[in-house]
């Protein structure tokens, strides 16, 4: 699994995942209770989906620290580490 | 001097200061997300909702003398932001089942299946302990219009819950789930909305 194999590469992207989810979560629950149109459900089915979104958020910077952590990863990470 | 820890260097305090105020701010929006999505309105945005909600507005938990109404997360929302978010997360299922399930905007369709959904609400309220009851009541404290209502609530209702004795609160009238006929709700709902008899069942099956 390549995936699990945690490179700076991979740790960075982690994090940016994890605010694009963050904001876009925030961004669709706005919406839907602001502009999105009493159509179609669309509200609440905007709104579920910021929600699902905005919980991502944690739920993958977490993991990225889980595989940080991993024994294995420190030696890779040494590169990119303060 | 004690010896401060090394490893805080200035990325680490501006990862934190970060990561702190992302975490307050998702928090917030959590709460503010179950304060939104417990609203009558966002409740009854579905017309489905609007027909169980019709004789809610007939009821006192609607218009009571003292202008305490409760609304639908009142009741049907657990307290807690986890809690609450968690029902919400659940009540995604009722949304799927809305968009591609029955068409509960249907009144025929939806008094056909409301015996089903009455139930598994009053499940819920039984397993939380009618917790949103307690909320706004005190079990202690139910005075009552008559004269043994104290005395009920004081001993009889120690090891009950609010719903077991008090179903059929604020929606249609729907049997206790032991005593529930099926076909008797079919010809009832029949009748109602004047169908042919046996036209209940066959919707049903749909
Ligand atoms: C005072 C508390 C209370 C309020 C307010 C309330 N409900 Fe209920 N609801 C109940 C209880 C209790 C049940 C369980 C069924 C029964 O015994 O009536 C229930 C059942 C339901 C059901 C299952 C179908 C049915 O009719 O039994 C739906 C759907 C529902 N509620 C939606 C809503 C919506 C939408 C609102 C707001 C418009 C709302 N409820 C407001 C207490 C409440
Ligand atoms: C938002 C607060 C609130 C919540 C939540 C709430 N109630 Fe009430 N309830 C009230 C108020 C206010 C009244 C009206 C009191 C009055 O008029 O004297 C009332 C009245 C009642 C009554 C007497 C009137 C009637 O309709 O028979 C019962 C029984 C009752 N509630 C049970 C419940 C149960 C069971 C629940 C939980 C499913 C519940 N309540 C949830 C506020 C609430
Ligand atoms: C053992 C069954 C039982 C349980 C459990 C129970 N009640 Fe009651 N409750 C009654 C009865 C019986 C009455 C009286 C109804 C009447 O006289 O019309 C009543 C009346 C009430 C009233 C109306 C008082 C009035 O006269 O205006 C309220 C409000 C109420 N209950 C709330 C609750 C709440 C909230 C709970 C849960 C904390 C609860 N009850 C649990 C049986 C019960």
């Amino acid at each position: 699994m390549k995936i699990l194999s945690l490179g700076c590469k991979t740790m960075r992207e982690g994090v940016i995942a994890s605010s694009i989810f963050f904001l876009a979560g925030i961004l669709l629950i706005v919406a839907g209770s602001t502009v999105v149109p009493e159509m179609f459900y669309m509200r609440h089915v905007v709104m579920l989906l910021g929600l699902i979104t905005l919980l991502f958020a944690p739920i993958i910077l977490i993991s990225t620290f889980l595989l940080s952590v991993l024994p294995g990863a420190k030696e890779k990470l040494e590169k990119c580490e303060h | 001097m004690i010896n401060l820890p090394v490893f805080i260097t200035r990325h680490v305090l501006i990862a934190l200061l970060l990561g702190g105020l992302a975490g307050i701010l998702f928090v917030l929006s959590l709460i503010e997300f179950d304060h939104l999505t417990g609203s009558e309105e966002f409740c009854t945005g579905c017309h489905s909702m609007e027909l169980v909600a019709a004789p809610y507005r007939k009821s006192k938990h609607y218009n009571p003398a003292s202008g305490v109404r409760a609304s639908c997360g009142d009741c049907h929302v657990s307290d807690g932001v986890l809690a609450a978010t968690w029902d919400h997360i659940l009540g995604g299922k009722d949304l799927f089942a809305q968009l591609f399930g029955a068409d509960y905007d249907d009144p025929v369709i939806n008094a056909l299946h409301l015996p089903e959904a009455a139930f598994a609400a009053r499940r819920w309220f039984k397993k939380e302990d009618s917790a949103t009851c307690r909320r706004c009541h005190t079990l202690e404290a139910i005075n009552g219009s008559r004269a043994n209502t104290l005395l009920i609530h004081q001993q009889e209702a120690q090891d009950k819950s609010c719903i077991d004795c008090h179903y059929n609160l604020v929606h249609r009238l729907v049997p206790e789930e032991r005593t529930f006929k099926r076909d008797r709700w079919n010809r009832m709902i029949e009748r109602e909305f004047d169908l042919p008899t046996g036209k209940a069942d066959e919707l049903l099956q749909q």
